[in-house]
């Protein structure tokens, strides 16, 4: 008989092959393009205020809502994702 | 070659005060797995990773008793993994995994402890892995998760109550005949009211049901005896007349009736492991390890039917405590050195900044306190981090304005907080010398590594200090970090990736590495089963290179590839983990070879969920989580020496969940998700 441990290895393959299927769930992914989004606006401030203390804590201000709504924008435990 | 034990990084926060005292503000708990209720209603804990089991009163308002420290003696435990009320005494059995035994405690109504009988490691038995426990009509059945019989398979045990050994099931024989069903790492167990044991078979993700003598007992919806197609099977509870599953699903807990029909998911959890009837109806009690909780939900099982997605009631979370200063919390991965042997670093205000410290810490449990009971778990759950990641801010926040500074940033071991949501970084690798210094880090964040441009890029504030990617496992995005010199913190310099399967996208990427004959950026990229091949142009900008690998077993196919590390001729070598192999691959892509093969074992060739990989002076250094061993390899695969322990002894280097680990100049830095510290380990060759 085949050793336990190919078996499970074949069938957890059988099962990822199934949800493969399924594919990535696209709300998620577009909540992951508006995160690309916010990003880019963290760089651009960043980029721009890299050398002035006070600027770039004005910009770090800034930030925190921007990133305060990335986040909340996840949803990675809301129901149904 | 040696390879031996050095040291480890992160503050251990297990200190109470004298006790009875509020379990409000004084508990930081360590990856708890195991709950009970005993005689009086009173809740018990197993605070695994802390070597320890805690009693609540009943509301969870009070932390009554600590018992038990990290040992082999008589009231001394590694990892108290499960717990168990006898239905009857006045005792509760608890699995000591890391010990391979079982400990009987005897308990009074004013809480008088004492361990009144130890068993499971006699001759006889051995016990390999006492996880699940169940107790039914004066016998003790015990889940033997790392047994391993004559086909590789796992065991039950058969106890007398009293801790007498009685016999092993190694095989499930099916009612109705067939092919005999096997276990593989069972971990949680249940019992129905017939007194039928429900399995949580880990390594097949099922849950099998069958009686006390071994016979499989049917589900009437299947026609078998286990319950199929489930993400993960860590543990089962049967409450309500309903079979619950912690991340039966991703996020949640699965529902199916005892017949085995789907009833339908409990929301809004991260990774829960177990599920405990309290006292009260329609009340559950579950710990989220990861999380570093225990939590009071309500919910009633028995409206939920059709398949349908439903939130609980969260009535009271305790712990999840975990970012007192040096404390680290889920930490995944590490890069960099520790140069030097003490630390340069002084705070410019140290009143000011434990007095803001302070501030924040009551601020966080303020917002915890009014968090109203009743939440939906999903709200719950997302409030929580907000509110950690808001904290992050705030602190991140006073560093800048109190100018707290590394004095060489170029010269750090960067380690990833993950679960404190930010990037910790030591000078000299004492205990407790981890302290922030990023802009908070997305949930998810998981790999990191470092990159010197040979020129500086444009826009670069610092050329000196590494640039750090940094892979998401929960958004696919990686982020290139640089160190900007004027806040003395982390922050992004570019990003790219994001979730999916489109060739510039990524899903679930994990371990990372620069191929050091031209800086090019690989990721693991588990979910898509790939490698990526990615690489900053002069300007700055990412694009990829080329993708390798699909879904499979042959060569040339991943079955979730969590790790990569590249040597100074540019060949990748790759943890395939589902594959229980190392895949090698040239520069171009092209399949070269592959060494390994599944099994048990600390000293040889053989692996278990290989889950990480780094090379130095032509070795390998491979993590096998299972055999919690950390294997030395040549380049060309030929099996050298290791360093194992399985436990949560800080003092030894024992291992409970290594995640990506890291060589730099002799040593080995192991970061452990579960122990929530990073083990260094040194080797001479």
């Amino acid at each position: 008989m085949e050793s336990v441990f190919k078996r499970a290895q074949g069938k957890k393959l059988l099962h990822r092959k199934s949800q493969d299927e399924k594919r990535v769930c696209q709300k998620s992914e577009a909540h992951s393009r508006d995160l690309m989004q916010q990003f880019q606006e963290v760089i651009q401030h960043v980029e721009k205020n890299g050398k002035d203390e006070d600027t770039c804590r004005e910009a770090l201000r800034r930030l925190y809502s921007s990133h305060e709504s990335c986040f909340s924008s996840q949803k990675v435990t809301e129901p149904h994702e | 070659m040696g390879i031996s034990y050095h040291s480890y990084i992160g503050t251990t926060v297990d200190q109470l005060p004298k006790l009875p005292c509020s379990s409000n503000g004084h508990l930081s708990l360590s990856t708890p797995v195991g709950s009970c209720v005993d005689k009086y209603g009173r809740i018990w804990l197993a605070d695994t990773a802390h070597n320890r089991v805690l009693v609540f009163d009943s509301e969870m308002d009070q932390i009554l008793a600590s018992y038990g420290t990290v040992g082999a003696g008589q009231e001394q435990f590694n990892m108290p993994f499960r717990l168990h009320a006898h239905p009857d005494k006045n005792w509760v059995y608890v699995t000591d995994i890391g010990n391979f035994r079982v400990h009987i405690v005897e308990y009074t109504e004013q809480l008088h402890l004492r361990s009144i009988k130890v068993f499971g490691s006699e001759p006889e038995v051995e016990l390999k892995g006492p996880n699940g426990i169940v107790v039914h009509s004066g016998k003790v059945c015990v889940a033997d998760e790392f047994y391993e019989g004559p086909n590789s398979q796992s065991r039950l045990v058969i106890f007398s109550e009293d801790g007498k050994f009685e016999r092993s099931i190694e095989e499930i024989e099916p009612q109705g005949g067939g092919d005999s069903v096997h276990l593989l790492w069972p971990q949680g167990l249940s019992l129905d009211n017939n007194g039928n044991i429900y399995i949580a078979n880990t390594g097949f993700a099922t849950v099998v049901r069958c009686d006390w003598q071994g016979k499989g007992v049917t589900f009437k919806a299947s026609g078998k005896c286990y319950i199929d197609g489930l993400a993960l099977s860590r543990g089962v509870s049967v409450i309500q007349n309903r079979m619950l599953i912690p991340g039966g699903e991703p996020n949640a807990i699965s529902v199916y009736d005892l017949n085995g029909q789907f009833m339908g998911r409990l929301d809004g959890f991260f990774a829960p492991v177990q599920v405990t009837q309290a006292i009260e109806a329609n009340t559950l009690l579950i710990t989220e390890p990861f999380l570093a909780s225990l939590q009071k939900h309500a919910v009633n099982l028995s409206t939920l039917k059709g398949g349908k997605s439903r939130a609980t009631r969260v009535l009271k979370t305790i712990g999840d405590e975990r970012d007192n200063p040096g404390q680290l919390h889920f930490v995944t991965s590490v890069v960099g050195d520790v140069t030097r042997t003490q630390s340069g670093y002084s705070s410019n205000a140290p009143i000011f900044e434990h007095w803001v410290e302070h501030q924040l810490a009551f601020q966080e449990q303020l917002v915890k306190v009014m968090q109203p009971p009743g939440l939906p778990s999903w709200l719950s759950i997302a409030l929580s981090a907000q509110t950690e990641w808001v904290q992050r801010w705030q602190q991140t926040m006073v560093r800048i304005f109190l100018n707290d500074k590394f004095d060489d940033p170029e010269d750090l071991l960067w380690m990833m907080d993950s679960g404190n949501y930010q990037l910790q970084a030591t000078e000299d690798g004492q205990s407790d010398s981890a302290r922030p210094i990023s802009l908070p880090m997305l949930p998810g964040s998981l790999g990191i590594s470092s990159l010197i441009p040979k020129r500086a890029l444009p826009g670069q504030l610092d050329p000196e200090v590494p640039l750090l990617v940094v892979s998401n496992y929960l958004s696919g995005i990686v982020t290139v970090l640089q160190y900007n010199d004027t806040l003395g913190e982390m922050v992004p310099y570019t990003v790219f990736g994001g979730l999916g399967t489109g060739d510039e996208q990524l899903n679930k990427p994990q371990g990372i590495a620069i191929d050091p004959t031209n800086n090019d950026i690989l990721i693991a990229d588990s979910g898509n089963n790939r490698i990526c091949r990615w690489r900053l142009a002069d300007t700055g900008g990412p694009f990829l290179v080329h993708t390798f690998g699909r879904l499979g077993s042959e060569h040339g196919e991943f079955h979730t590839p969590s790790d990569i590390t590249v040597d100074a001729q540019g060949t990748c070598f790759i943890t395939d983990q589902n594959n229980n192999r190392i895949e090698v691959y040239d520069q171009a892509g092209k399949w070269v070879r592959s060494f390994g093969q599944e099994g048990y074992g600390t000293d040889n060739g053989n692996f278990l969920l290989p889950t990480s990989i780094d090379h130095e002076n032509g070795y390998l250094f491979i993590s096998d989580l299972v055999n919690r061993a950390i294997k030395v390899f040549t380049c060309s695969g030929k099996y050298v020496e290791s360093f194992s322990g399985f436990g949560a002894d800080r003092e030894k280097g024992q291992l409970w969940l290594p995640y990506l680990l890291h060589v730099k100049n002799s040593k080995v830095y192991l970061p452990d998700c579960a122990l929530n510290r990073v083990n260094v380990y040194q080797f001479n060759i």
